[in-house]
């Protein structure tokens, strides 16, 4: 049975709809992200569960107690805020102890669960510290045991490692997470950064618009994004056009070559899609001879750390090859031909659709988003 | 240090200097100034003189005890205020900037004959209660201490850690006295000693509503004397800034006392 639901949930400041008919099953224990760009709703949704805004319609229920009229503090849920909201006038403990406090655990009670947390969050040298004094992968750990001190029934993170370097952010997440499966709470985490949601979750909400776009495991949205959307936010995507030449076969016309698809397709003949391909799924030499082929020619070669991508010219359009850097391989030089092979499992076919609304070529896709998208991509 | 970063340096410090020539030579000159009291040598005889006239008592204890309720009454009515602006109503912050200009817009001589002008008659005969005089410092002060408060609001980001207090299960009490009145304290400190600073030596309001304070009582001793108001101005600056200190003492000792509990093992 679900945890947290909420059902047809709206939210309008004003005229503006930020969260539309929105409806959601989280299971205790469950730990699912709400990944979206700026202004998706996401944190929106998040106050809403947590009560610190109230839906313009639609119900919230936790527990299957209906949660409209019961006050924030009445909820039991922990909250987790981007900027720490550490009480500044109180030192470690004193923060930890608060919740505490105002539940009514006083005297060696508070105090031993004050140092329960610390030893959790592996602080324990830290209890006299001001939050002034504290760096802020530290402040975030001790307004996580802050929040964790009192026994909520979930806990809520909005951004929590936003503000914070990478690589605290990746320490700091992966600590979210074992905490998260040692105490088999229930946690909903708000987050820009697909690799944050992809990594730890158990299942992502992809958001756009105040929608969820889809919600399933991590490999389920990577593998098999629902729609253009999350195919072109969750990693880096190349589209290229093509025409549907034997649907029943599943044979796709690009440039002159035909191309074989995983399934038969429901298009008739000549209708026009759109081929999608991960940068990783395609390799410059044919590991099958399944495998589709393209020709195109080397534009430049990037230099992603672990990772080499070269963006090569094809059927009129710029395609991204994505391999793992290895210092022994001779890559080719820009202007020189290649064979971009994919097998036919690596195809995301869907109807095309004009590049008003969605990005359609990884120049495209790589300004949508603002950065190279595989490394991390920020709405 | 490169050569710039010393130049850099240097004019840093005589701008420093410039300043403090500017905020203490008229305060070195008033203090040499009043030493002359008598003919030939230097001496402290103008303090004597003014220490000596029971109205020096007298008026600066008035002062004293207007300051503390217009302290009180104002701490009362712009503390929650603010907080509740901050909370509840952000839309008002720009109202409530405007509003708290209008003192400087108003002259408290004009201040002063509206209140005599409403509070002289029934039901409202107030003119000749000190509660007058209190109710016309509060709005005097009411810029000083409503910006230095809000700043202070600002600077805590109010909203964020009572949603924080919130999710922790503290009711709205335990927000007020708890994260919001703690993490206040400097620019409510702050709000107190302008507060202070200000009835200590204003003059208009309690010349117009005729009391014995001490900002009349130091114009009439300088229309009259010579070396006296000078050795006044040193004795008020003196006691204004003790006042200060003392407050400043009084607070930190009483916070170090709260902060100072029992650690976590």
């Amino acid at each position: 049975m679900a945890f947290i639901e909420l059902h047809d949930v709206r939210k309008s400041f004003g005229k503006t709809e930020v969260v539309k008919d929105l409806s959601l099953e989280v299971k205790k224990g469950e730990f699912l992200s709400f990944l979206g760009g700026s202004g998706c709703g996401k944190t929106t949704t998040l106050r809403m569960i947590a009560g610190f805004e109230t839906p313009t319609s639609g119900s919230i229920f936790i527990d299957g107690e209906d949660m409209e009229n019961v006050s924030p503090r009445r909820r039991k849920l922990g909250m987790v805020f981007q900027n720490y909201a550490l009480f500044p006038n109180m030192d470690v403990s004193g923060n930890i102890e608060f919740g505490l406090r105002a539940k009514g655990v006083k005297g060696k009670a508070a105090k031993v669960r004050v140092a329960e947390m610390l030893e959790l969050i592996g602080m324990e040298g830290y209890a006299q510290r001001y939050p002034r004094e504290l760096s802020g992968g530290q402040q975030q750990r001790v307004a996580l045991a802050r929040a964790i001190a009192v026994e909520p029934e979930a806990l809520l993170l909005d951004e929590p490692l936003s503000a914070l370097d990478a690589k605290i952010r990746q320490r700091l997440r992966d600590d979210i997470r074992s905490i998260q499966k040692k105490l088999g709470m229930t946690m909903i985490y708000v987050t820009h950064d697909q690799e944050e949601a992809l990594s730890i979750s158990d299942r992502v909400a992809v958001m756009q618009g105040g929608r969820i776009e889809q919600l399933g495991a991590p490999s389920e949205i990577y593998d098999n994004p629902a729609t253009a959307f999350v195919a072109t936010f969750i990693g880096s995507l190349c589209s290229l056009r093509c025409e549907v030449a034997d649907a029943a076969a599943g044979l796709l016309l690009v440039d002159g070559r035909i191309l074989r698809a995983a399934a038969p397709l429901d298009a008739a003949p000549g209708e026009i899609y759109s081929l999608s391909l991960r940068p990783e799924s395609i390799t410059l030499s044919p590991s099958s001879a399944e495998d589709n082929i393209l020709v195109g020619e080397v534009e430049a070669v990037k230099f992603l750390g672990s990772i080499v991508r070269l963006v090569v010219r094809s059927c009129g359009q710029a395609v991204f090859v994505d391999s793992f850097n290895d210092p022994r391989r001779s890559l080719p030089e820009p202007g020189e031909g290649v064979k971009l092979c994919f097998p036919p499992e690596a195809c995301h076919l869907r109807p095309y659709r004009p590049a008003a609304s969605v990005p359609a070529t990884p120049e495209e896709i790589s300004t949508s988003l603002g950065v190279w998208p595989i490394l991390d991509v920020r709405g | 240090m490169r050569r710039a970063d010393r130049i850099r340096e240097s004019f840093s410090w005589l701008w420093f200097g410039f300043g403090m020539l500017y905020f203490f030579l008229p305060l070195v000159a008033t203090f040499l100034f009043s030493l002359k009291g008598r003919k030939g040598i230097l001496s402290f005889a103008a303090y004597g003189n003014v220490l000596a006239d029971p109205q020096f008592l007298k008026t600066f204890l008035f002062s004293l005890e207007m300051a503390a309720f217009t302290i009180i009454v104002g701490l009362v009515l712009i503390v929650p205020t603010a907080i509740w602006i901050h909370l509840k109503l952000p839309k008002a912050k720009g109202l409530m900037e405007a509003l708290s200009l209008m003192p400087f817009v108003i002259p408290p001589i004009v201040l002063a004959f509206g209140l005599i002008k409403t509070y002289s008659k029934p039901p409202f005969a107030l003119v000749s209660s000190p509660a007058l005089l209190v109710a016309g410092y509060v709005v005097v002060s009411f810029p000083y201490m409503y910006r230095t408060i809000d700043a202070g609001l600002r600077a805590i980001d109010l909203p964020l850690l009572t949603e924080a207090a919130q999710s922790l299960g503290a009711r709205w009490t335990t927000v007020l006295f708890r994260v919001a009145l703690p993490g206040m304290r400097p620019s409510i400190l702050s709000a107190v000693f302008l507060c202070f600073a200000t009835v200590i030596g204003e003059l208009t309001l309690a010349v117009i509503l005729a009391w014995p304070a001490f900002g009349p009582y130091m114009a009439l001793v300088g229309r009259d004397l010579a070396y006296e108001p000078a050795a006044l101005s040193i004795m008020s600056f003196a006691l204004t800034w003790g006042s200060i200190g003392l407050m400043q003492f009084i607070s930190n000792r009483s916070h170090a006392r709260r902060v100072r509990r029992p650690r976590v093992p």
